[in-house]
């Protein structure tokens, strides 16, 4: 099969420029550095391109400051002196031929995070990069609920201090209100409250399924063992006693958040791909459209199917198949904001709610999505395949619901399917 | 030190001398509770004084009155163990001592204010 090992002088004509990280049709473009000899560097820049990731060559330009990562070919720096310099400034992903335990340690030493050996396996990479993308990041949103709006509004300095976000309630009684409308990923709660005390209210928060991972950690001067058993029984996860010492209060705060958020991530993300699942895509949707219609800001859906993807399975294997999968994910995530709604919306379809985005700018964005996947070049042993994908594009204002509105989605797909595949169409 | 921690800590004066206030204030409310224990109105005096305590068992540590801490829990513990109204009144009354001691003492290190 002739490889379509063109696509970084093809693509250029679209690519955003690098002082321009941010362009107006809605594509984010994060930089990474590598630092190859020649022949390897075209090659991965096209699959970097693919991934939505503009490359800097770091053999002659120092890498920008806020490029994601610097990558590594230890052929390049074999006493690895670079890339020790390098790893005060950013995060290294080394890739390497040597696998001994002694080479391992000197990179450790030198500050590298991550390792991976040649050949280079794009999905693990990809994995890397988008682990080390703080921007995808969001910060902890906490509610604090408290009577005594001092000591709440002292939480919550210490909190936002911390780099989280806080929503303070001082009256019990709207607290499971709070929780419905900003989800937030933690609540903070004082016990003892003249109107509700803290564990009815607990209890109310526990009555929703939706609710039930929720932590709730109780903050309170309680001294009663049995109280403070009690306070656990009915589902708080931690109990902190009062009087508290507030960086101490920001950590614990934190730790927990970050592993609610991560319990949260397996439960409504697809395994294979991290995107959103498809239940959670349209509670999403739901509250999109709402929001759409209320603030009258433009969105638009866009459904995406790999063409030809079952012949993929089939000739190269399920291992591959999953690759593809993987490879547009990080695409996606990678090409497009991270206020946009990106979901695996099934097999292998995608869905994508692009918000404050007009049709004509959603298209040219799938579009550019389009064209740049095309032209990854995928491995499986000796063979090598490029894969192409068909959108349909949706404009909320042509639909008088979610349900409509996907459905003129799918409509469009099948109309790009219909008219030859490896194209954007916009729904009628 | 950076602005963002110059905001934190003025912030944070600024939240400890509203709470230094607010406490000087209730050591009035506590004595006028105290004076109507032994009244009809005593049970309802019990629970305000209750109310009162808590809080400042709770907050007095976070904001750099840690000697109110044990007196206010001391207050808070003979009334959760139903204890006879003369021993809340002379716990609340040392309690408002302390108050007063150690508000006038953190309104002094902290400078005049605005």
């Amino acid at each position: 099969m002739a490889l379509p090992h063109v696509a970084v002088q093809d693509s250029k004509p679209t690519e955003p420029t690098r002082s321009d990280p941010v362009v107006p049709n809605g594509i984010r473009t994060k930089s990474v550095c590598v630092i190859d000899e020649d022949a390897v560097l075209g090659e991965l820049s096209t699959k970097l391109s693919g991934l939505g990731y503009q490359v800097v060559d770091g053999r002659s330009t120092m890498p920008p400051d806020d490029c994601i990562a610097v990558i590594i070919n230890a052929d390049m720096d074999p006493g690895l002196d670079l890339t020790q310099a390098l790893a005060l400034k950013h995060r290294i992903v080394l890739f390497a031929k040597n696998r001994d335990f002694d080479f391992r340690l000197k990179a450790a030493r030198a500050g590298v995070e991550a390792v991976l050996w040649s050949p280079l396996d794009m999905v693990d990479l990809g994995a890397w990069l988008t682990d080390f993308d703080d921007a995808d990041k969001q910060a902890h949103t906490i509610l604090i609920v408290d009577d005594d709006e001092l000591a709440a509004e002292s939480y919550a300095m210490a909190l936002e201090q911390a780099g989280m976000h806080t929503h303070v309630v001082t009256d019990a009684t709207k607290a499971t209100d709070a929780v419905s409308r900003l989800m937030p990923d933690l609540v903070l709660m004082d016990l003892q409250m003249p109107d509700a005390n803290g564990l009815e209210i607990a209890q109310i928060i526990r009555q929703s399924r939706q609710h039930l991972s929720l932590p709730i950690v109780f903050l309170s001067a309680e001294r009663d063992p049995k109280r403070q058993h009690h306070a656990r029984k009915v589902g708080g996860d931690d109990f902190i006693a009062k009087p508290v010492d507030l960086e101490q209060l920001a950590s614990l705060v934190s730790i927990r958040a970050e592993r609610a958020q991560a319990l949260r991530q397996v439960m409504e993300r697809d395994s294979l791909t991290g995107l959103l699942n498809h239940a959670r895509f349209k509670d999403r949707l739901s509250a999109e459209f709402e929001r759409s219609r209320r603030t009258q800001s433009p969105l638009a859906v866009c459904l995406l199917d790999l063409d030809h993807f079952k012949s993929v399975n089939d000739t190269y294997g399920h291992q591959a198949g999953d690759r593809v999968l993987q490879t547009l994910a990080h695409s996606l995530s990678g090409a497009l904001r991270r206020t946009d709604v990106v979901a695996r919306y099934g097999g292998e379809e995608f869905a994508i709610v692009l918000l404050d985005t007009a049709l004509d700018d959603a298209v040219l964005v799938m579009d550019k999505i389009r064209a740049s996947f095309g032209n990854i070049v995928f491995d499986a042993g000796e063979k090598h395949f490029s894969v192409t994908l068909s959108v349909g594009v949706a404009n909320v204002a042509s639909a008088s619901s979610t349900e409509s509105l996907i459905g003129l989605a799918d409509g469009a797909l099948y109309a790009a399917k219909h008219a030859g595949r490896n194209r954007v169409q916009v729904a009628d | 030190m950076s602005t963002a921690a110059e905001t934190f800590a003025e912030r944070q004066a600024q939240l400890r001398g509203k709470f230094v206030r607010r406490t000087q204030e209730e050591a009035d409310t506590l004595l006028a509770l105290v004076a109507k224990l032994d009244t009809p109105e005593g049970a309802e005096a019990q629970a305000g004084i209750h109310h009162i305590v808590h809080r400042l068992a709770g907050g007095a540590g976070v904001f750099g009155l840690d000697e109110l801490t044990q007196p206010a829990i001391q207050v808070e513990d003979l009334i959760d163990a139903s204890a006879v109204s003369d021993a809340v009144a002379q716990a609340t009354t040392a309690l408002v001592k302390h108050i007063r001691l150690a508000t006038a003492r953190s309104l002094a290190a902290a400078g005049p204010q605005p």
